[in-house]
């Protein structure tokens, strides 16, 4: 365990070296909030009732523009290049030096992704939200949802993680990176809510994605925080059904890399 | 001219050799274009969701979105196809091996760019030219010679702001160590440009219009083809700002060059 707390830590370390990076991470957060709130004003300003008032789908302009701009802020958070850090390992060979060391290679890249979560929570995620419910106003009601979106986020760091291992681990296969990367950002982000408020979607859609895990990596956090009224049974009962997407989703991908451990081939160096 | 025509030439032979390595992998090929066409249906269908619940964006409705948006993805095809490689500048300085482009007696730029083509771009360009054919005949857009003649003139100055940008941004490597993230906040302007700017405050509408000229990427110039009431300026200065840009960015990209110190081995 001390381990892998000093892997993560180092990681840490490296989001800190690059400052300047996590600069324009925070302003590409900012400015696609501020996008999305004109975008949704105008939206909004086109049906009865208005931005103040209307309401489709049980969303209201506030709601609304709550969920696209923590989804986009969640997204940048959860971003941590696991996939292309693997396809750089598996092309260069340098894989082969974490199979030799007493560190499960799983584990390690977990350490590694949720270190990089932590410096990118503390550098670009908590100015994010210190920027967006400082000058926005999202209608926000703290309480209970605070305690249910950390808990669920926790959730949806580690269904992050299992998708992103699960397409490093295809590097063992293909050196497409780019296609399997971005068409996995994609999918991501067109079934979780992070592209499009989930609420929006067509019916038959919504009730398809409940059987998928997307929706349980952004709708949930992010329906907790923009949701009227506490609903802890609800909740729970969301927490409870990420929980066990993440240990499926653990098994799965856990037998899916030793399977394709099998593929590796290094040249002698 | 006739140096002209020796980059022309040379541009063709260092494509074709590209080309030929990118062959050696054909499932990557068919996997990235996939992948880029069915992220903008994706994209397009967010659209529709959105617009499934709501009447108009600012008074635009969907069929003239999609025509803005593919305006986009037509102006943004010739820097996927042909300015791919300043994504991996970075990658070249940090290792040193951009030292050989100085060795060349031609433009360090051009060389640089020609060395890669970017074969996924044909996917984005399959998808602007469905997207444009639908949605102008959708909408019967009437094309009379005036805009006939305006619209590969429009497309080409969008194209070189949006080239431009996107070069400038990926320069900062000569003198930081990672523009990647200075990359994609340029980037993330190219993904909204396609709604309208009337609906931001006067303060982004400035710099949407003259800082980071994100209405030019594909809304100013689509307003010519979608509206026929008289419009501003600023449907027709694309080319004008293009031609700006251009020449800044070959200005900073020199700049660049003679600022990076190489990395000593």
């Amino acid at each position: 365990m001390r381990a892998y707390l000093m892997i993560a830590g180092n990681t840490v370390k490296s989001v800190f070296s690059y400052r300047a990076h996590a600069l324009f991470q925070f302003l590409t957060n900012i400015l696609a909030i501020f996008i999305q709130y004109y975008i949704w004003k105008a939206v909004f300003s086109a049906i009865p009732g208005g931005v103040d008032s209307g309401v489709i789908r049980g969303m209201t302009f506030r709601s609304t523009f709550l969920y696209v701009s923590l989804t986009s802020i969640l997204f940048v958070f959860m971003r941590t290049w696991v996939e292309w850090d693997m396809n750089g390992m598996i092309r260069s060979g340098d894989v082969i030096m974490f199979l030799f060391k007493p560190v499960d290679f799983m584990s390690f890249m977990l350490s590694n992704s949720l270190g990089a979560m932590f410096g990118n929570l503390l550098l670009i995620t908590v100015p994010g939200f210190v920027i967006l419910f400082g000058v926005f106003d999202t209608g926000f009601v703290p309480g209970w949802n605070i305690l249910f979106f950390a808990l669920s986020l926790c959730g949806s760091c580690v269904l992050s993680f299992m998708i992103d291992f699960f397409i490093g681990a295809t590097c063992f296969w293909t050196s497409s990176i780019w296609g399997i990367s971005a068409a996995k950002d994609l999918i991501v982000a067109f079934l979780s809510g992070a592209l499009i408020p989930l609420p929006f979607y067509p019916d038959a859609l919504l009730s398809a994605l409940r059987f998928l895990p997307f929706a349980y990596m952004y709708n949930l956090p992010v329906s907790i925080m923009v949701s009227p009224a506490p609903d802890l049974r609800g909740w729970t009962m969301g927490i409870c059904v990420q929980l066990i997407w993440g240990v499926a989703l653990y098994l799965g991908v856990r037998a899916y890399y030793s399977f394709s451990l099998k593929k590796l081939t290094v040249n002698g160096g | 001219m006739r140096r002209f025509f020796f980059y022309v030439r040379l541009y063709f032979l260092l494509v074709a050799q590209y080309v030929k390595t990118r062959m050696q992998y054909r499932f990557d090929f068919y996997v990235s274009n996939l992948t880029m066409i069915l992220g903008n249906v994706a994209g397009l269908l967010s659209l529709w969701i959105i617009m499934r619940s709501f009447p108009s964006i600012a008074g635009w409705k969907y069929e003239e979105l999609v025509f803005v948006y593919s305006f986009a993805l037509l102006a943004q095809t010739p820097t996927q196809l042909c300015f791919d490689n300043i994504w991996a500048l970075r990658m070249y300085l940090n290792q040193g091996t951009f030292i050989k482009y100085y060795f060349k007696p031609i433009s360090s730029l051009f060389h640089y760019l020609s060395e890669m083509v970017d074969l996924k771009g044909l996917g984005l360009l399959l998808c602007g030219v469905v997207a444009f054919v639908w949605s102008s005949a959708k909408l019967d857009i009437v094309w009379t010679p005036a805009r006939i003649v305006a619209l590969p003139c429009l497309l080409l100055g969008s194209s070189a702001i949006i080239a431009s940008l996107m070069t400038m941004a990926a320069s900062f490597s000569f003198w930081v160590k990672d523009s990647y993230s200075v990359l994609a906040f340029v980037g993330s302007f190219r993904d909204r440009s396609y709604f309208p700017i009337d609906i931001y405050s006067v303060a982004l509408k400035f710099l949407f219009t003259w800082i980071i000229p994100m209405g030019f990427f594909a809304f100013y110039p689509a307003e010519f083809f979608l509206r026929d009431a008289p419009i501003g300026w600023t449907a027709w200065a694309s080319p004008v700002f293009g031609a700006v840009f251009f020449a800044l960015m070959v200005r900073v990209w020199n700049r660049g060059t003679r600022a990076w110190g190489g990395t000593g081995s």
